[in-house]
């Protein structure tokens, strides 16, 4: 079940929506924020508020990268896996994340603060290998920058 | 040509609306260009790229031809060497993916990715990557789905949502992940038109019905109609040894679940293969010979002791024209009673064929704007919803809609009165187009009503003497208004305009001197004088004793209303004519077997009143034969000329008798004007507080629900949750 505070702040973003379903992906945000993922109840909830089926909803929900239908953990981080960044360093970034973190593409760590995800693609070809952690944009990224970031992120 | 623009194709030159897309102008032109994703019912897309086409002076060296409107003067290519090579790379690509498992697959043959590699040859990949390959999917009712087989067209997503409004099936994941699934891949929850699996270009969707039941190349097609509500949908039996395999849509491209899926009812085990006659008190097989010998005895014993008049009979909405036209003059000359009626008037609009009568369906969407005054429409007449969901989706116009429930039409409306009965909101609405008061969303309801400049009217199945005279009301304060009253029935149509009534001859002839004096002159018969009982009047005659026998066609009274079992017991005879034993059947002195509608010829007369063609897809079986067969035989033996060849005999002479039919094309629709009843303020239909009062459902949904024959279908069953009957 959606919160009335989810429902209002969707609500709100209807109102710049010429048709409903044009709100799908604000509305996945706003519970998105709140709860960190977006189960398939929640996709359910939000399909009736905009008046169309899960089905549809849910093909806008896996789409998109950073709309998340699986729990991950305090922080996300998405390396940039498309072509610049692979021939400028993605390969010993992904060994060193994967080292570090304990953890494969798609898989949170123990302690529940990291998930690592690749991202096709982050647009910051100018600044490859990239990678975003949350809202941050990171590159380019060496290996010896990998563990100063992490440690920003709690 | 006023506002047209000219377009050559491949050297030929045409004039085309200047909204056209480069592939309906090669269409116009005669050339053929290959598409995979594109498709008369839907929006462009341009997915599959197939289409390309060189536009001479474009920038652009390929461009796809389904989504590029035209331009005045433009000159396109459609086929090149280059343009060869690009569909064959498209091709060897699509082919990457794709497990070219044909000689298990039920689409080949009639697989437009097969037939277009066969037709630009393709010689071994260059890629050598590993296929991507996807778990089938076999857990929905009816239909399988092979994803791995996909192209990625989008057509099954869309025709899902564009033409059914259901919205079942979506695109989840993006790129080589990308596939087309159900909620979270959960069996299919749907309508189970199977639309999507007629329109998928390749193998992806199956039906499991025809799973492994044959080749496509091997297929005998024959056109028909589906039997299963008011719509007449066109289909296409498509037969295999003798033996229906498979239904598909025939002319008007559209079936529902039961058109396509539900015919497998012709097939059940209980079909009745020979005459059933009463021996002390068990029903037990019996020659024709007998089995008629003893409704002549019968009848004739129960006409001298008490009169013609105390025998009736009761028609079909399953019987074709020809046999529902024989049924009445059979009793009317035969027997000698006008006591001849449909039950089934129990569940027509009020209205109907005289205040309100159905405009064509595929032209709902021509109108400004589509008033549904039952929200349950799309359940009882699927292809009237279907042609409601294209004014909005397709054609843009606005709906306002009036249902108790939610469904799909509540997403299309513009506005919803949901109201518990159509009386109540009529209530509201009539005061709301007079003076523009009330609620919200009746008075927004009225301003589009009002300013419509046309609009189609979808008229409730049934309506109380109130909510008739409420709708006439509305009707009289809207502009260039067409009716759609719902009808349940399948050939309801048809058995009235053939006189299976009481009071009316065929074509609506009303029963009188005059009219009867012209009847018994071409059918060389003395006809009864009075109007005969109605369908209501005969069941109660019985309990009073005025009525001791009933000769009763392709209907199930006792199976519609468990009451009327009591009823018909009482009768000193009881003849029943059906495909199954039945409920009433059961019931019954002799059971004459009827075959099914597609084993037999003749006409049926749709809810546009379209004068459409049934064929033999089968031979009848075993000993069953068709209903206008029974009776005719029937008839001999008491003394009364029948000697039709064929159907088209009977057609003729229903053409000679029946001014509306007179010159009525196959495939025509017979004006409303000439209609004897045309415009009269009256009501065709019957009521009864009492008898089937409640409609019995044998399925959870109205949409999977329509009795003796939906009832027996296998794939049907399947789609019903829980059987439940209220
Ligand atoms: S069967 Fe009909 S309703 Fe169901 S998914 Fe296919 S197109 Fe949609
Ligand atoms: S299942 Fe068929 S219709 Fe649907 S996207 Fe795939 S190929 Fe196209
Ligand atoms: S809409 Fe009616 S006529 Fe058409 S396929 Fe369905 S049941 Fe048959
Ligand atoms: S048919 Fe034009 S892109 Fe598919």
């Amino acid at each position: 079940m959606l919160t009335e505070e989810e429902i209002k702040e969707i609500t709100t973003e209807l109102v710049h929506a010429e048709r409903k379903e044009a709100a799908s992906i604000e509305a996945l945000m706003v519970v998105q924020k709140r709860r960190g993922w977006v189960s398939d109840e929640s996709i359910r909830d939000i399909a009736s508020l905009l008046d169309v089926t899960p089905d549809e909803l849910d093909g806008v929900a896996t789409f998109f990268n950073h709309i998340y239908r699986k729990p991950v953990g305090r922080h996300v981080i998405a390396l940039c896996d498309s072509m610049v960044c692979w021939s400028l360093g993605y390969d010993p970034l992904l060994d060193l994340l994967r080292k570090k973190l304990g953890v494969g593409f798609g898989e949170t760590t123990q302690d529940n603060r990291f998930t690592l995800l690749p991202a096709a693609c982050l647009g910051a070809c100018d600044r490859a290998p990239a990678m975003l952690v949350d809202e941050e944009l990171h590159g380019p990224v060496t290996p010896e920058m990998v563990d100063g970031i992490l440690q920003k992120y709690k | 040509m006023e506002n047209t623009v000219t377009v050559t194709i491949d050297g030929i030159t045409v004039k085309v609306k200047p909204t056209a897309t480069i592939l309906e102008a090669a269409k116009a032109a005669g050339v053929r260009i290959p598409v995979l994703c594109a498709d008369d019912k839907l929006h462009p897309y341009g997915s599959c790229r197939i289409c390309i086409v060189e536009i001479e002076k474009s920038p652009r060296k390929f461009t796809p031809s389904c989504t590029t409107p035209v331009t005045d003067n433009m000159s396109v290519k459609t086929m090149t060497p280059d343009l060869a090579e690009a569909r064959k790379r498209i091709l060897e690509l699509l082919l990457n993916n794709h497990p070219l498992d044909c000689p298990i697959c039920d689409k080949a043959g009639s697989c437009q990715l097969q037939d277009l590699v066969h037709e630009y040859g393709l010689g071994p990949s260059k890629f050598t990557e590993k296929k991507r390959t996807v778990a089938p999917s076999y857990h929905s009712n009816v239909i399988d789905r092979e994803v791995s087989r996909c192209v990625l067209c989008g057509k099954c997503v869309r025709v899902c949502r564009e033409q059914n409004a259901v919205g079942e099936l979506a695109f989840t994941r993006r790129g080589d992940k990308s596939k087309v699934s159900t909620d979270f891949d959960q069996p299919l929850d749907c309508e189970f038109c199977g639309e999507c699996v007629e329109i998928c270009p390749v193998g992806a969707l199956t039906t499991k019905q025809f799973k492994f039941k044959g080749r496509t190349w091997n297929l005998e097609r024959i056109q028909s109609v589906c039997n299963y509500c008011g719509c007449g949908c066109r289909t296409s039996f498509e037969t295999r040894l003798g033996r229906i395999v498979r239904v598909r849509s025939g002319a008007r491209n559209y079936l529902c679940s039961k058109g396509r899926f539900g015919w497998d009812a012709v097939h059940h085990q209980d079909r009745l293969t020979t005459p059933l006659v009463r021996v002390s008190g068990e029903l037990v097989p019996a020659t024709w010979d007998e089995a008629l010998a003893m409704v002549v005895t019968n009848l004739n014993v129960i006409k001298n002791k008490k009169g013609a008049d105390s025998i009736g009979g009761l028609g079909s909405v399953r019987t074709t024209n020809e046999e529902s036209y024989l049924f009445q003059k059979f009793m009317r000359t035969v027997v000698g009673t006008n006591n001849v009626d449909l039950l089934a008037r129990l569940k027509v609009p009020k209205g109907l064929n005289t205040v309100f009568f159905s405009g064509e369906l595929s032209k709902i969407s021509d109108h400004d704007a589509v008033l549904v005054l039952d929200g349950d429409v799309g359940e009882l007449n699927p292809l009237m919803g279907i042609e409601i969901v294209r004014a909005v989706n397709r054609n843009y116009k606005k709906l306002v809609l009036v249902n108790s429930g939610f469904n799909k039409f509540n997403r299309l409306a513009s506005v919803v009165l949901d109201y518990l009965a159509p009386e109540a909101a009529l209530a509201d609405l009539l005061p709301a187009m007079k003076s523009g008061k009330g609620g919200d969303r009746v008075v927004a309801a009225a301003a589009i009503l009002k300013e419509a400049a046309s609009v189609a009217v979808i008229i409730p199945g049934r309506t109380t003497d109130k909510e008739f005279s409420q709708i006439k009301e509305l009707l009289s304060l809207l502009k260039g208004v067409t009716t759609y009253p719902i009808v349940r029935r399948s050939n309801l149509q048809g058995a009235m305009d053939m006189g299976v009534l009481p009071d009316y001859y065929p074509g609506y002839q009303k029963v009188g001197s005059d009219t009867m004096n012209r009847f018994a002159g071409s059918w060389d018969a003395i006809l009864p004088e009075a109007p005969g009982l109605n369908a209501l009047e005969m069941l109660a005659g019985i309990k009073t004793g005025k009525v001791s026998a009933l000769y009763i066609m392709g209907d199930d009274p006792a199976g519609s209303d468990r009451g009327l079992k009591d009823i018909l017991n009482k009768l000193e005879f009881l003849v029943v004519q059906d495909i199954f034993l039945t409920e009433t059947a059961k019931l019954a002195d002799v059971v004459l077997p009827a075959c099914s509608w597609a084993e037999k010829y003749g006409t049926v007369t749709s809810l546009e009143r379209r004068l459409q063609q049934v064929s033999r897809a089968e031979e009848p079986l075993g000993e069953s034969k068709p209903d206008w067969d029974i009776i005719q035989t029937l008839a001999r033996k008491m003394g009364g000329p029948m000697h039709y060849g064929t159907p088209a005999d009977i057609l003729n002479e229903i053409r000679s008798m029946v001014p509306l039919y007179a010159d009525l094309a196959m495939g025509g629709i017979w004006a409303r004007e000439r209609s004897p009843l045309a415009g009269a303020d009256m009501d065709l239909s019957l009521w009864s507080d009492t008898v089937m009062k409640n409609e019995v459902i044998t399925a959870d949904r109205l949409l999977f629900s329509s009795g003796t024959m939906i009832g027996r279908s296998r794939e049907i069953s399947t789609l019903c949750r829980t059987k439940a009957e209220v």
